[in-house]
């Protein structure tokens, strides 16, 4: 009887760590798994949708999903990676006037592993107190329409980028 | 009476050249309006492209001052 629950367990591992949950983000329909110790809530702060991690010593992993403004009017998925570099510039005269130590851009590119929707990636780095802070920072081209989502781990857990870009690879548009 | 010959192919000549020039210019003019219309639109997609940045990098900055904030939070709980 005990194997026969445990079989059963197994079987159904997967719904029992993560939950799906489907929003909508300005008229873009999105679908998300969340692990189970993860939790979200809509509009905080300002921000339509912000999925958090597990806190650890006064750290909270963070993903905040916003739309990205007049931005589908703007441009097109042919010319963003010539933009992002261009958001990268700019992110970096941002951060240095905002007193970040050291801030740095690991690389902009297009994640090859969406299949129905673009995802283009900018990744940051930069020192605040005795941190290091990691920030990848999502443009989801999803129904004609980009999201724009931000995440960012500290060095001490850095653990959590893998979980944060599970959850991001696993986004699905409705 | 070879000078009148003369005179009169190159007359002959000239007209049948402004001629052509006359239909080649509106040809002449409209690609250069096209070359002006391009580098206009350069100027117009690059400024698109800095109000774009300058865009994203607000919302960007948005977000981390939020992060920031839950950080604040949970160092207080």
């Amino acid at each position: 009887m005990v194997r026969i629950i445990f079989l059963l367990e197994l079987l159904f591992c997967s719904n029992l760590f993560a939950l799906t949950q489907s929003f909508i983000i300005r008229e873009t329909s999105v679908q998300f798994k969340i692990p189970e110790d993860w939790n979200f809530k809509e509009h905080l702060l300002d921000v339509p949708l912000t999925i958090l991690g597990p806190s650890k010593d006064g750290f909270t992993p963070y993903i905040g999903i916003i739309d990205s403004g007049e931005l589908d009017k703007m441009i097109y998925p042919s010319n963003i990676e010539e933009a992002l570099k261009a958001v990268g510039k700019k992110e970096i005269e941002n951060l240095v006037k905002a007193n970040y130590s050291d801030p740095q851009i690991i690389v902009v590119e297009k994640n090859e592993k969406k299949e129905n929707s673009l995802l283009y990636q900018l990744k940051l780095e930069y020192g605040m107190n005795q941190y290091k802070y990691y920030e990848t920072i999502f443009y989801l081209y999803c129904n004609k329409s980009y999201l724009n989502i931000y995440t960012r781990v500290r060095s001490d857990h850095k653990e959590y980028e893998d979980t944060i870009f599970d959850i991001v690879d696993n986004i699905k548009c409705l | 009476m070879f000078i009148r010959i003369f005179l009169m192919l190159f007359f002959i000549s000239n007209t049948v050249i402004a001629e052509e020039c006359d239909k080649q210019l509106p040809v002449i003019l409209d690609l250069k309006s096209i070359k002006d219309k391009i580098s206009v639109a350069d100027v117009i997609f690059d400024n698109k492209m800095l109000d774009m940045a300058e865009l994203l990098s607000k919302n960007n900055a948005k977000m981390r001052d939020r992060a920031n904030k839950i950080n604040s939070l949970s160092n207080l709980r």
